[in-house]
């Protein structure tokens, strides 16, 4: 975004820098009695599921009940400093093994005046609506999150700073933030994990609130790079001569997000809709359309909705200009190479998902979902199929959530 | 005979009206003087943005029929899905939910040590003179 944020960032590993900031501010309170206060707050849950096809597993749920995909304890800790400075740090304890344990976010809080907050440090990703809470299965009516649009190849956490405006009149609520920082982790995609970095990390975002309407608008932008070892490869290729064909293979590039949000809440029904475009510049990878329509109703303590999720990829021609026939070399090259474009893979899935939550408590919730999944064509990333077995493209889920905040 | 005595009926209940609906009824009060009349809008803009107005809200503790009637009329929200709205603010950093008391007297003391906080009450309480009701639903 500016130079100076970008040399600001090298400058200093944030992450670093903030606990070392955080430990200085809790030495300063002992010695000066500064008048901080603390507060804990967290949430918790417990997720189960189970598939009704015992050759697929869908997000890690397979045939056998299972609660270790989405079950986990979250505690945040907030250290005020001031009315206008604060500190947050938020630990989660996974169930899942395949996600990190740990320090998810940290960072410092300034609000110089009322209407403008800015935070620095590791924070979510605010790609989507529900990008905040996504641990926070209290916040939401699903048990999951609709799978078809908050893709896993999606990061959670990111590095930088974060400026947020307010605006109030009689009739809206308006807001405008921009954030700016880089990405350096795994992302894990059917319990395969992948490093990922990525730099320049920008994005702006756009909501409106009037009435019971909520509508988010959103851009994001980073220059990804996914460690797929194709690097030899490629090289072998280039050397080959054919530098159009092995670029093609490069996993670095830019990639674009696009979000439109809209949301409606009344005492006795609601909407929440979401679409988005991923669009990478490396033609391994697809763009990825997605959008998710629930409509739901509440009854006293217990909510009714319904899901319909889609996903649609659209993958790149990769030209092959490798010449088979000419010598053994450059045949197996080309093989090799239209193996690794087959190998591709493209998502087009649609789901209808049936919904109940029961608010137990102010604090406390049940949620049971059933969904079902179609796929069509031959190439998923939804669903992981077991080794030798076939899928007939259609499962349903059943999933069970009880959510707890405190 | 009996139509005397449903007109007397009629006029006991047209008298009783006014104290009837007195009862649906709940008032917004402050001690800032320099805060004019609200609009429901900005009521509910004060109440679910926190930091807004520089006003600081006060709510009566969850199961308070008063809050109830508030959440409902005001906000237009069931109580469940407000406290997710406010899980949703503080998990994400963007603000804090406002300050919640146990009864209408420490509504008054946190009026009186805070300026700048606003309440909601019901009509038929004893309100004290240094308050200004700055907003009257009607219910």
């Amino acid at each position: 975004m500016t130079t100076i944020s970008q040399y600001f960032l090298k400058a200093f590993n944030l992450k670093v820098y903030l606990k070392f900031f955080f430990i200085f501010v809790l030495i300063l309170s002992n010695h000066l009695s500064m008048a901080l206060e603390t507060s804990v707050s967290g949430y918790a849950r417990v997720v189960s599921g189970i598939i009704d096809d015992s050759n697929v597993s869908y997000h890690g749920y397979d045939d056998e009940l299972s609660f270790d995909q989405d079950s986990l304890l979250g505690l945040q800790g907030q250290l005020k400093i001031d009315e206008q400075l604060s500190i947050t740090a938020l630990g989660v304890a996974h169930s899942n093994s395949d996600r990190d344990s740990g320090i998810e976010w940290l960072y410092l809080n300034y609000r110089p005046i009322s209407d403008i907050q800015v935070k620095l440090g590791q924070m979510r990703t605010p790609f989507y609506s529900k990008s905040d809470v996504l641990n926070v299965g209290y916040a939401y009516p699903w048990v999951v999150v609709p799978k078809e649009l908050y893709t896993d190849y999606i990061f959670d956490e990111f590095q930088g700073i974060d400026v947020r405006y307010s605006y109030f009149s009689n009739h809206y609520s308006t807001f405008l933030e921009i954030y700016y920082g880089e990405f350096d982790d795994k992302i894990t995609v059917n319990s395969t994990q992948y490093k990922t970095t990525v730099d320049n990390l920008q994005g702006i975002i756009g909501e409106v609130k009037s009435g019971g309407f909520n509508y988010r608008l959103s851009f994001h932008k980073g220059d990804s790079n996914l460690e797929l070892q194709l690097d030899q490869f490629a090289s072998n290729i280039q050397l080959a001569g054919f530098g159009q064909t092995a670029d093609s293979l490069k996993t670095n590039g830019p990639v674009e997000f696009y979000q439109v949000g809209i949301e409606y809440d009344s005492l006795d029904y609601f909407i929440i809709s979401e679409w988005t475009k991923i669009k990478p510049r490396q033609k391994l990878f697809p763009d990825i359309t997605s959008y998710y329509l629930t409509l739901g109703q509440h009854i006293n303590a217990f909510t009714y909705l319904v899901t319909f999720g889609s996903r649609k990829d659209d993958l790149d021609e990769m030209d092959n200009d490798i010449p088979i026939g000419l010598n053994p070399a450059l045949d197996q090259l080309s093989a090799g190479y239209q193996l690794l474009v087959d190998s591709r893979q493209q998502d087009d899935v649609t789901s209808w998902t049936l919904g109940l939550r029961w608010d137990l408590r102010y604090d406390t919730a049940l949620k049971l979902e059933l969904k079902n999944v179609q796929v069509e064509g031959d190439s998923t990333s939804t669903f992981k199929i077991k080794e030798g077995q076939s899928f007939d493209r259609e499962s349903n889920i059943a999933l069970f959530g009880l959510e707890w905040v405190f | 005979m009996i139509r005397a005595l449903l007109f007397s009926c009629w006029f006991i209940w047209v008298l009783a009206l006014p104290a009837i609906a007195d009862t649906k009824k709940i008032v917004i009060v402050t001690n800032d003087p320099s805060v004019e009349r609200l609009s429901k809008q900005q009521i509910k803009h004060i109440y679910m943005n926190g930091m807004s107005h520089n006003l600081n809200p006060i709510h009566l503790t969850q199961g308070n029929k008063t809050r109830i009637i508030f959440n409902s009329t005001i906000i237009g929200l069931t109580e469940s899905r407000i406290n997710s709205y406010w899980i949703q603010m503080k998990f994400s950093g963007k603000a804090d939910p406002p300050l919640e008391v146990d009864s209408f007297e420490e509504v008054f003391k946190q009026l009186h040590k805070d300026l700048s906080s606003i309440a909601y009450l019901p009509h038929g309480i004893d309100i004290p003179s240094t308050l200004r009701v700055i907003y009257t639903l009607e219910y």
